[in-house]
């Protein structure tokens, strides 16, 4: 009895919580102004400093590449080159073994202040990832194979590149990995032209450039500061947009230029395309706060979508009235690494039982609710490339077991766990399995993987721990099973994890996959390149250091106003073709 | 003691204990997960970067350089007499695990540094050369070689065939050599005693230290800005939510808790405190939840609430121009931060007025006749509130220190989300300027306190061999 004051409290939290109100089908949203949702604020707004990936979909408005992907084809076109530069194998002389690139930029290619975009502009853009003083050392890898760069004395806008090797990717890294930046603005005072690109990229070391270019410090000093990141007259380029305000902690709002010169070309070429008014970036971490923001319609686009939040918005009459659904593939893949360094894990049976023992389809339909697709290889399903005569392994307890009693483990103290004698002593079939403890998806594959394992006779021992002791536990090879995930790109470059010598975490490979890897990435033959991929897919799928679960579906919803396509890239939309839709 | 030496006291005890905070601090700052060089170098090793761990040192100490990573941490240092001065100077974590477990097995510190040096060059020399089968097997080998510590899985893995060995003869018996020296030396048990190293000023805490006494925290570690501009930004905000929700709490608080202290029997004084102890334990994140989510229903909620809302108010003047809506957008997180808080101060200020009243000073002052109003006012308040003053001490930091969960729930730029969004980004110049700066707000809030209770309450004096008042 003394209780029963709660029954009033009860039924005004339950009408708070369940209350529904029939839905308007009149959007409160009409304008030609995207508001996205932001996961995390971005750091700068900076193309070249910036580290936080979220950064990118806002700052790419504002700049064009001398390339880009199109969103649809996923096909490299130029943007500010005039055409696709002639690739030229240089056979005799200095650079002999290298690749000549010839470029144009486009004539009527100006920044806001009408001065021309020329070559002097994409040499100093490299400087700036040249500097040592500048923590850009990520972008150095994909352009420190450049031996030569030559400017044509009669036209400022054509410029030679010489790579000392061929490699199938150049295009991309000379193209598509910085943007083109205004060289006026950021360097008025003229402090890159006290060294050469050449000198930078051959001598890393900060103190031996100190030494003989002390200005390249003063740059990197003013460069780092707020100016260069923040403020629209320092972080605006040649693209269609132009930043006009950052509240901290809240939203990031961008303006289509009223006069662009890319705008005569966008008729023709979907390149220049970018039909937004503006672009308002609105900053709301929290998963359930943006879901509110959602339904409020304060938000047009959202992406990263929990799955059983995609699937009850899905249903939700007011959600389904406002907005439109859609699940694209993501260019991603989750996989678990098998350490093949150690004793237990070195035998290729062993490693594909336990591929057998993963059950993946259920894991797809009960933690991703059905929003992924299977991949037998580290590519994905849909690309060209992919060996489509692998078929992903399937769950099979029982074969799992035949394979481990193949390879020698057997239970001979009958206490359900396999063992068997390595180098002399009996080692029991008991694996660590590192998980991410901040994920609940990533701790549910850990148990659900645990208990089909343990029917097949293997130990897992789950470990949690954060985000970044697993980085670094994965660095130093400290491990012996753990989940991860990473981004696919357009065109498969497997020497950074499948090389022998590279950041390979499994321990995958011998000479004989290294120098296929070689060849490959020198092949610029698409059709050949792809025959060597798939034969080293075949060997990844033969020996099964990683086992590959699947590619997840991106879950994203926008605003039914405008007419959008989503797309495999990263984050799964491109705001800057959405069309408005007008009766 | 006089109010000024017992303030002085109570001053450079606290300005020690900040001292010993930014000692923590800063040993928490270098020993938390996750490598700084290659968190600030756009290098996380996920897959886009990877350098071989004996080209590291080269590449990994140019940025540490950059990062000004590269003096020793401390004043002094207490290792194990086998450690060489200048071993902080290698900067690539893989590099330091090595050579230390190497160093402990065989005590030879200029041995250990002659094998990597001799390996490195090893691979320099294997990175040049043409060979392509060569130098594939070789900078794998090496890479393996470099993350062992156990001599004669070394030597074993540096023995391969004679043709594969053959260009790089040399280079081979000089590590043979070295390994071969290395394995006949073991440290003595006096080796790992410690002995203090003295390191002078030019060291990374000193830097650090000097910076912040003098007002410079540094700029932050996750976009470059200045730490003191990110704090000023989201200040006023928690000021605003928090200051509205002590506000608030205590003025609902005081006359409730002194009402149900003079009507102990009543039915409504029984309901209400059950009431209270409901509302204190429900808590603030379903709260707020729900309350954001009636917000934002089409029609039926609190349609004056928008999550994106606070972008507007920051544009446009806030309170002085819109005070009316700006208060109503206010009002969600100020109820949620509210409602326990209030329960809680109700229930307190309900039983220590209650205990006053049972004192015999309070029945003595009945029996002389004293009239109500007088007796509950002059008598029985002051003593009632002197607890009360405890909890300034508590609510000074509060009022910047804000709440986490509110903050992100309702999408407020302030302290809170601040502190979470720098930790997950391990945004740590951020993350302990904040520490610190409670820290000191605590500290000031104690001798507030402290104060306010002696000037109050004659009964207390500034020093506790005194107390003979009472």
């Amino acid at each position: 009895m003394k209780f029963c004051f709660l029954a009033p409290l009860a039924i005004v939290l339950t009408f708070l919580s369940c209350g529904r109100v029939e839905d308007k089908s009149i959007h409160k949203r009409t304008s030609n102004e995207v508001a996205i949702r932001l996961e995390a604020e971005p750091d700068r707004l900076n193309p070249i400093l910036s580290t936080i990936s979220y950064a990118r979909q806002v700052f790419d408005p504002l700049h064009l590449y001398l390339m880009n992907y199109d969103p649809t084809t996923l096909v490299l076109v130029p943007q500010l080159l005039k055409e696709a530069p002639k690739i030229q194998q240089i056979k005799k002389g200095e650079f002999a073994g290298g690749t000549k690139y010839s470029f144009e930029i486009r004539e009527e290619a100006v920044w806001d202040d009408g001065k021309p975009v020329t070559a002097a502009d994409y040499e100093a853009t490299l400087k700036i990832v040249f500097n040592p003083f500048l923590p850009t050392l990520g972008y150095r890898t994909f352009l420190e194979n450049i031996v030569s760069f030559d400017i044509d004395k009669s036209n400022p806008k054509k410029f030679t590149i010489i790579l000392n090797d061929t490699y199938f990717a150049g295009l991309e890294s000379l193209t598509n990995v910085v943007p083109v930046l205004p060289k006026h603005v950021i360097d008025p005072r003229k402090l890159l032209d006290t060294v050469s690109l050449l000198t930078l990229i051959k001598d890393a070391n900060p103190e031996n450039q100190l030494k003989n270019y002390p200005f390249i410090k003063e740059f990197a000093d003013n460069y780092m500061g707020e100016y260069f990141s923040r403020n629209p007259a320092g972080v605006n380029g040649s693209g269609p947009y132009q930043l006009v305000s950052w509240q901290g902690g809240q939203e990031i709002l961008l303006q289509k230029k009223p006069s662009w010169w890319g705008d005569k070309l966008a008729a023709e070429l979907p390149a220049f395309q970018a039909f937004p008014d503006r672009l308002l970036f609105k900053i709301i971490p929290d998963p359930v706060t943006a879901l509110a923001a959602l339904k409020n319609e304060e938000i047009d686009v959202m992406q990263n979508i929990a799955p059983e939040d995609f699937v009850n918005l899905k249903s939700d009459s007011i959600t389904k009235s406002h907005f439109t659904f859609y699940t694209p593939s993501s260019l991603s893949s989750y996989y678990i690494s098998l350490n093949t360094r150690l004793p237990i894990l070195s035998d290729k049976k062993v490693r594909r039982a336990f591929a057998h023992a993963v059950d993946v389809d259920e894991l797809i339909d009960h933690v991703f609710a059905g929003f992924g697709t299977r991949s037998a290889t580290p590519l994905h399903p849909s690309s060209a490339e992919y060996n489509a005569s692998l078929k992903p392994i399937v769950f099979s307890i029982e074969k799992a077991k035949k394979l481990l009693n193949e390879a020698g483990w057997t239970d001979s103290d009958k206490d359900g766990i396999l063992d068997k004698k390595i180098e002399g002593k009996k080692t029991a079939l008991r694996v660590k399995y590192l998980a991410n403890a901040s994920k609940s998806s990533s701790m549910i594959l850990a148990e659900l993987i645990k208990s089909n394992a343990k029917k097949a006779g293997i130990d897992i021992i789950i470990e949690a721990k954060d985000a970044n002791t697993l980085l670094e536990k994965l660095r130093s090879r400290d491990f012996e099973m753990i989940s991860a995930g990473r981004s696919i790109t357009p065109q498969w470059s497997p020497s950074q994890n499948w090389r022998t010598d590279a950041d390979n975490r499994s321990g995958f490979g011998n000479e004989k996959t290294d120098l296929w890897i070689d060849e490959m990435e020198k092949e610029a033959n698409q059709s050949k390149r792809f025959v060597i991929s798939k034969k080293l897919q075949a060997e990844i799928y033969e020996e099964q250091p990683e086992i590959m679960l699947f590619c997840p579906q991106e879950r994203l919803v926008i605003h039914k106003r405008f007419q959008a396509v989503s797309t495999a890239v990263w984050p799964g939309y491109y705001p800057l073709a959405f069309r408005l839709i007008t009766d | 003691m006089t109010m000024l030496t017992y303030l002085s006291k109570r001053i450079s005890t606290l300005i020690l204990s900040l001292w010993f905070i930014s000692i923590c601090l800063f040993y928490l700052q270098k020993n938390v997960a996750g490598d700084i060089v290659l968190l600030q170098s756009k290098a996380r090793s996920n897959g886009s970067f990877y350098i071989h761990p004996l080209a590291a040192e080269k590449v990994y100490g140019a940025e540490a350089v950059r990062l000004n990573l590269h003096k020793p941490l401390f004043y002094f240092s207490l290792k194990s007499a086998l450690f060489p001065d200048t071993f902080y100077r290698i900067q690539y974590p893989e590099a330091i695990k090595i050579q230390k477990k190497l160093l402990f097995q065989t005590g030879n510190w200029s041995l250990v540094q002659s094998y990597y040096q001799s390996l490195s060059s090893f691979y320099e020399k294997v990175s040049q050369l043409e060979n392509k089968r060569l130098s594939i097997f070789w900078k794998e080998r090496l890479q393996k070689i470099a993350y062992l510590d156990d001599l004669t899985a070394i030597n074993a893995n540096l023995s391969v065939s004679k043709e594969m060995e053959r260009p790089f003869d040399a280079e081979i018996r000089k590590v043979k050599g070295i390994i071969n020296q290395l394995s006949k030396c073991s440290p003595s048990f006096f080796n790992f005693f410690p002995v203090p190293k003295w390191y002078g000023f030019e060291n990374q805490y000193h830097e650090w230290f000097v910076k912040i006494i003098s007002g410079d925290f540094g700029t932050s570690t996750r976009d470059g800005r200045l730490v003191k501009d990110k704090l000023k930004e989201a200040i006023p905000w928690t000021l605003w939510v928090n200051g509205l929700a002590i506000g608030f709490a205590y003025l609902f608080s005081f006359p409730m808790g002194i009402l149900m202290a003079l009507m102990p029997k009543s039915i409504w004084t029984k309901w209400l405190n059950h009431f209270l102890l409901a509302l204190y334990a429900l808590p603030a994140f379903w709260i707020g939840s729900l309350l954001l989510f009636q917000a934002t229903l089409p029609g039926g909620g609190f349609s004056f609430f928008s999550i994106s809302g606070w972008t507007f108010y920051q544009q446009n003047g806030g309170f002085v121009n819109q005070p009316v809506p700006f208060l109503l957008q206010l009002s969600l997180p100020v109820f949620c931060m509210t409602y326990g808080l209030a329960a809680y101060l109700t229930a307190y200020m309900q039983s220590s007025f209650q205990k006053v009243l049972k004192e015999p000073y309070i029945l003595y002052a009945r029996i002389k006749g004293i009239s109500q109003f007088r007796l509950y006012f002059r008598h029985v308040l002051p003593n009632a509130l002197l607890p009360q003053i405890v909890f300034i001490a508590g609510v000074i930091p509060a009022l910047i220190t804000g709440s986490v969960v509110i903050e992100v729930i309702f999408n407020i730029p302030g302290m809170g989300r601040l502190l979470i969004d720098s930790i997950l980004s391990q945004d740590w110049s951020t993350v302990y300027t904040f520490v610190l700066l409670v820290s000191c707000l605590t500290a000031l809030g104690l001798i507030v306190s402290d104060i306010l209770l002696v000037i109050s309450d004659p009964r207390i004096r500034f020093s506790s061999t005194k107390n003979e008042g009472s």
